[in-house]
């Protein structure tokens, strides 16, 4: 007995590595996911005065998380799937530099609800004008417009959300969404402690008309509510964050293969805080001009500005600033694109004058991008 | 004035349902067109590329999102064809019924067999298609299988219009098979005769009326041909004597019209699809157009 005990123990023991092998084997590649990786080279410069040498050393350092020089600016591993009959999910994987790898995107959404609703749930860039859903390939200039970075944070607004929305039957194309969050630094604040249970939310309607057979303008209205907090004098300050945008995209396709192509964009984005003793109010805009003049040639042109409302001494960090950008791409396919980009910021009384040129690369199996 | 308002407005919102059985969408103008004969009045048909657009490069406007967001039906060329642009509509349209593995989303290239499916697929090789060269739809000898499985699938959607689509499909079958009949005929002289191509478009069309396309000026799809490539193609057109470079519509006319006089060949420039010209309105004026024209070139010699 105790010897058929051994045996049939002896059997189930030897019995898993040969099952694994045959079903790991059984296993379908036809069901792995679109992988596609991305990366991005990108040789920084400043051309400085000495004086102003630290001060846009530091500038670079905020836009790119490096100093001047050639360096890996960010790599990208995406990987989507349908999960089954009822949902895709998305995971976006993004090294900055040569960091490590942080989730930056990982959602689910919706495939079969009714009545043209789509349900979103997971970590993802929220629905906030046009830049701000833009991965950082995706940007059509290096560097984001500047105010951006100083309204809506460093890697824009973005976390664990969940969005419901609704695409109209009207006759043209209206998309309502909105989106509820739950509080994060990037809109309560560095300083102070994150409180539980504190949701945001914004709300977004795009609308876009087909104006001619080769024309479309595209508007965009958001609105996002959540809680903020302040450091003044030490202390930290609680209240209320709004934010209000609007986006314009005019977009113009040639006829024929290699088609000649033209944007126009701006976007307007008024942050405002309400604290106990106090209302702040920044905005910033921009407003830029594309053009595919060649077969694998764009040209392009930003102006972009932030304005930061006066505050006392101390309070505030923020200085006015504008910055204009002047971009040539070679494009010689649709999977590398060579960038160069100069830039002239004019940041409180001082010039900056800034250079970039950017390799962009994707391999892989990469999914289209929105319009 | 305010009854009326909402009327008018309800009316907007109704447009077309009312009108037709189904809301077909077709990627390309020749799909769709083909839908219209087969479909007649009980279908709404919608294209959503222009006949003068890259069909592999079609931007995914949301507007189209809107258009599949109540079809009944999609029906699209497939071989990945149109893989840069319609996942991406088909996600935002939130149509459950047009999603892949329903009868409401119909890929035509599973009803026909693909041409030069390639051994090794890589990106050097530019934008190559791993299942195969998906211009079938320049292969006019395809259509009336093609309008055979789209009568099919309505009849499946539209129980109660099956006899009127067999009934239009009958007809058309008569129509095109007729009209093909006379294109193979006009075509005789091209039996044998080596051409070079733009870009890999005909080579379904090459085998239905038996000419051999030598080259292709853009070697590596999607991708500009190299100096050298080119030098090589045309000192090959020189030394075999061949007579003609065909391009579509969506090319610019001057690099073929260039690469033809450095090769002492003539360029002939055809119509790449449904409404990519005038006088291309429906798929019989598309094909007659298209059989015209190498008609000519040949008798020009």
């Amino acid at each position: 007995m105790r010897v058929s005990i051994f045996f049939v123990t002896l059997l189930i023991v030897a019995a898993p590595p040969a099952l694994a092998s045959s079903t790991s084997t059984g296993i379908s590649r036809e069901f792995n996911p679109a992988i596609s990786a991305n990366s991005l080279i990108i040789y920084s410069s400043g051309l400085l005065s000495e004086e102003s040498h630290e001060e846009v050393e530091e500038e670079h350092v905020h836009h790119t998380g490096h100093g001047a020089g050639l360096f890996i600016q960010e790599s990208e591993l995406q990987l989507s799937a349908n999960v089954d009959p009822y949902t895709r999910a998305t995971l976006t994987l993004a090294m900055h530099g040569s960091s490590g790898f942080e989730l930056e995107e990982g959602y689910l959404r919706t495939q079969r609800l009714p009545a043209q609703i789509g349900l979103r749930l997971g970590q993802f860039y929220w629905e906030f004008g046009k830049h701000n859903s833009f991965h950082t390939h995706q940007y059509p200039f290096v560097e984001r417009p500047h105010a951006w970075d100083e309204l809506l944070g460093e890697h824009g607004l973005s976390g664990i959300a969940l969005e419901l929305s609704w695409l109209s039957p009207l006759p043209w194309y209206a998309e309502l969404s909105g989106t509820a969050f739950p509080l994060t630094h990037t809109i309560y604040g560095e300083e102070a402690e994150i409180p539980e249970n504190v949701w945001g939310q914004s709300a977004r309607l795009r609308q876009l008309f087909e104006v001619s057979d080769r024309s479309t303008l595209d508007i965009g209205g958001t609105w996002l509510a959540g809680d903020v907090a302040h450091l003044h004098d030490d202390e930290i300050e609680k209240g209320d964050r709004v934010l209000l945008g609007v986006d314009l995209t005019w977009k113009w396709t040639g006829p024929g293969a290699n088609a000649r192509q033209m944007e126009i964009q701006g976007e307007w984005i008024r942050r405002s805080d309400s604290l106990p003793d106090e209302d702040i109010v920044h905005d910033g805009w921009y407003l830029s001009a594309r053009a595919k003049v060649t077969r694998r040639v764009w040209l392009s042109a930003r102006y972009d500005a932030f304005r930061p409302e006066a505050v006392e001494e101390g309070h505030s960090h923020f200085q006015e600033s504008g910055t204009v950008t002047a971009s040539m791409a070679f494009v010689p396919s649709e999977f590398q694109a060579w960038r160069l980009d100069l830039m002239r910021r004019t940041l409180g009384e001082e010039n900056f004058n800034g250079l970039r040129l950017q390799a962009n690369f994707t391999i892989g199996s990469h999914p289209a991008h929105r319009y | 004035m305010k009854r009326s308002f909402l009327g008018a407005l309800a009316l907007m919102f109704l447009q077309g349902a009312a009108l037709a059985a189904l809301n077909v969408v077709a990627t390309l103008t020749e799909i769709g067109a083909l839908v219209e004969e087969v479909g007649g009045t009980r279908v709404k048909v919608e294209s959503l590329a222009r006949g003068d657009e890259d069909p592999h490069s079609i931007a995914a406007k949301p507007s189209h999102s809107r258009r599949m967001s109540k079809a009944d039906l999609l029906v699209y060329n497939g071989l990945e064809l149109e893989i840069g642009w319609l996942p991406l509509l088909i996600e935002g349209a939130r149509n459950p019924r047009i999603l892949e593995g329903n009868s409401s989303h119909l890929n035509l290239s599973d009803f026909i067999h693909p041409l030069e499916i390639p051994e090794f697929v890589d990106r050097s090789l530019g934008d190559v298609h791993p299942e195969g060269n998906p211009h079938f739809t320049l292969d006019p000898g395809l259509y009336p299988d093609l309008a055979r499985v789209l009568s099919e699938r309505l009849a499946v959607l539209d129980p109660d219009g099956a006899d009127y689509y067999a009934e239009r499909l009958d007809s058309f079958v008569q129509r095109w098979n007729r009209r093909l009949l006379d294109w193979q005929q006009r075509l005789e002289p091209l039996k044998g005769v080596e051409v070079v191509a733009y870009h890999n478009l005909w080579s379904y069309a090459a085998r239905r009326f038996d000419f051999e396309i030598i080259g292709h000026v853009e070697d590596r799809p999607g991708i500009p041909p190299t100096p050298k490539h080119v030098a090589v193609l045309q000192t090959r057109v020189r030394a075999e004597n061949v007579k003609l470079l065909l391009y579509s519509d969506l090319v610019h006319p001057e690099i073929p019209k260039r690469f033809a006089e450095r090769a002492g060949c003539k360029s002939l420039r055809l119509p790449q699809s449904v409404n990519s010209r005038e006088d291309t309105e429906n798929l019989f004026d598309w094909f007659e157009l298209w059989v015209s024209l190498l008609e000519g070139a040949i008798k020009e010699g």
